[in-house]
C-alpha cells in the first residue's frame, strides 16, 4: 500500500545526493519533509521535537546514503530512520513507553460501543490519536497510518508480534472509547 | 474481523498529514550539512583517496610520455650516429645509402673526381683551399631526404647539381688564377726581359 507511492522516481536524485549535491537534497527534503513530519508528530506528539528529528532525520539519511543499497525506495527507508529516532525520542522521555505488557488496561467502559454505528471524522480521530498513551500511540500509528504490518512493527519496536497485536487492539479500543467520549 | 477504522484512515490517509515543520528549517540542515563537509573525517577521507587514485593515473600517464619520449630520443640517436657525420664532400663520400640509391655513388664518383682534380689544379697555382660550406650543408640535407623522399630523381638532380656548381665554381676560380697567372708570367718576363 504506502511503499506503492513511493515508486523509485527518485533514483537519479538520490545518485545526485550521493555526490553531495545540495540541490538534490533539497528536492528530496522537499518531497519529503511534509510526511516524515507528521510521522515523527504522530509519535513523539510534541512539535519540537517531530522538528528536531526531521532535522536529525535528513542529516543521517545524507550521511548515511551510501549504507542505502535501493532494495527498499528512498521513502520507506528515509521513514524508517524517522520512526527509529522518533520511537527513541518518546523514549528519552522517560515517560512510561507503555509498560507494553501491562498497561493500565483500557477500562472496559462503553464495550463494543458498537463501531459499526460510529461516524468517523478525522480531525476528531487526529484529535484522539494525540490523546492516547505514548504506546499506544505508536503502535497504533504504526499500524493505521504508517502501513505496517505486525510483523514490521514488531521488528521496528522490538517487541513480539503478538504483543504487537494486541498492543494494537487495546489502543484501537482505546481510540474508539476516546471518539466516544469526543463525540458526547 | 474487518476493521472499518482502518478502512476509513486508509481512505482519508493524506488528510492525516496536516502538520508542517518551519519552513526555515531545510536553511539549518543545509547550514550543517556544509559544516559537516568541511569537518567530517569520512568525506574527506575518500576525497583523498580518489585524489590518489586521479594522480596516479596522471603519473601513469606522465610516465609514459616520459618514456615514450626517451624511447624517441635513443632511435634518433641511433639515426644519427649510424648516418655519417657531415663534413667535407670527401667525408660524406662513403655511404650506406647504396641501396636507397644506387646512383648517388655514381653521381659522386663521376663529379667528386672532378671536383678533387680541379682543387689540386687550384692548390698547384697557389691557392688555398676552398671550402663550400654552404654547399656541403645543403648538400647533407638532400642527402639525408634521400632516405625518407618518395620523389628520389629530385633530390639526385639536384645533388648533382649540387656538384656541378662546385665544379663550376672551381672552374671560375681556376679562371680567375690562370689569367692571373698568364697576366704575371708576361709581366715578369717582361721584367726579366727588362
Amino acid at each position: 500500500m504506502e511503499t506503492l507511492e513511493y515508486t523509485d522516481v527518485n533514483a537519479h536524485v538520490v545518485a545526485r545526493c550521493k555526490e553531495g549535491d545540495r540541490k538534490a537534497q533539497y528536492e528530496l527534503y522537499k518531497l519529503y519533509s511534509k510526511s516524515m513530519f507528521n510521522v515523527s508528530m504522530r509519535i513523539t506528539n510534541d512539535y519540537t521535537e517531530a522538528e528536531d528529528v526531521l532535522q536529525e532525520s535528513f542529516l543521517s539519511a545524507f550521511r548515511e546514503l551510501h549504507t542505502f543499497k535501493g532494495d527498499s525506495t528512498f521513502g520507506s527507508w528515509l521513514k524508517r530512520i524517522v520512526i527509529n529516532k522518533s520511537i527513541t525520542k518518546v523514549r528519552s522521555r522517560r515517560l512510561q513507553v507503555v509498560p507494553m505488557e501491562d498497561h493500565l488496561d483500557v477500562p472496559e467502559e462503553t464495550p463494543e460501543l458498537d463501531q459499526e454505528d460510529m461516524e468517523y471524522k478525522v480531525e476528531s480521530i487526529k484529535k484522539a490519536i494525540q490523546a492516547l498513551p505514548d504506546g499506544y500511540r505508536v503502535v497504533l500509528t504504526l499500524y493505521l497510518l504508517e502501513g505496517y504490518d505486525h510483523a514490521e512493527i514488531a521488528d521496528i519496536l522490538s517487541i513480539s508480534e503478538a504483543t504487537s497485536k494486541s498492543q494494537y487492539s487495546r489502543a484501537r479500543k482505546k481510540l474508539l472509547g476516546l471518539l466516544q467520549e469526543q463525540s458526547f | 474481523m474487518k476493521d472499518r477504522l482502518k478502512d476509513f484512515v486508509q481512505a482519508h490517509r493524506d488528510e492525516f498529514d496536516s502538520f508542517a515543520p518551519r519552513p526555515d528549517l531545510w536553511q539549518d540542515i543545509a547550514a550543517e550539512l556544509q559544516t559537516e563537509e568541511k569537518n567530517v573525517i569520512s568525506p574527506l577521507e575518500t576525497q583523498k583517496e580518489a585524489n590518489v587514485i586521479s594522480l596516479t593515473w596522471h603519473r601513469a600517464w606522465k610516465y609514459a610520455a616520459a618514456i615514450a619520449l626517451l624511447v624517441m630520443v635513443a632511435f634518433s640517436a641511433r639515426y644519427y650516429m649510424a648516418s655519417p657525420p657531415a663534413g667535407t664532400l670527401a667525408a660524406a663520400k662513403p655511404v650506406p645509402l647504396e641501396k636507397i640509391a644506387p646512383e648517388v655513388r655514381q653521381i659522386e664518383t663521376r663529379y667528386v673526381q672532378v671536383i678533387e682534380q680541379k682543387e689540386s689544379e687550384l692548390k698547384a697555382l697557389g691557392a688555398g683551399n676552398v671550402q663550400f660550406a654552404e654547399l656541403d650543408s645543403a648538400y647533407n640535407a638532400l642527402k639525408k631526404e634521400l632516405y625518407t623522399t618518395p620523389n628520389k630523381e629530385v633530390l639526385l638532380q639536384a645533388m648533382s647539381d649540387n656538384l656541378k656548381m662546385r665544379i663550376a665554381l672551381l672552374n671560375q676560380q681556376l679562371e680567375v688564377l690562370e689569367n692571373r697567372s698568364h697576366v704575371k708570367i708576361p709581366a715578369r718576363h717582361e721584367t726579366t726581359n727588362i
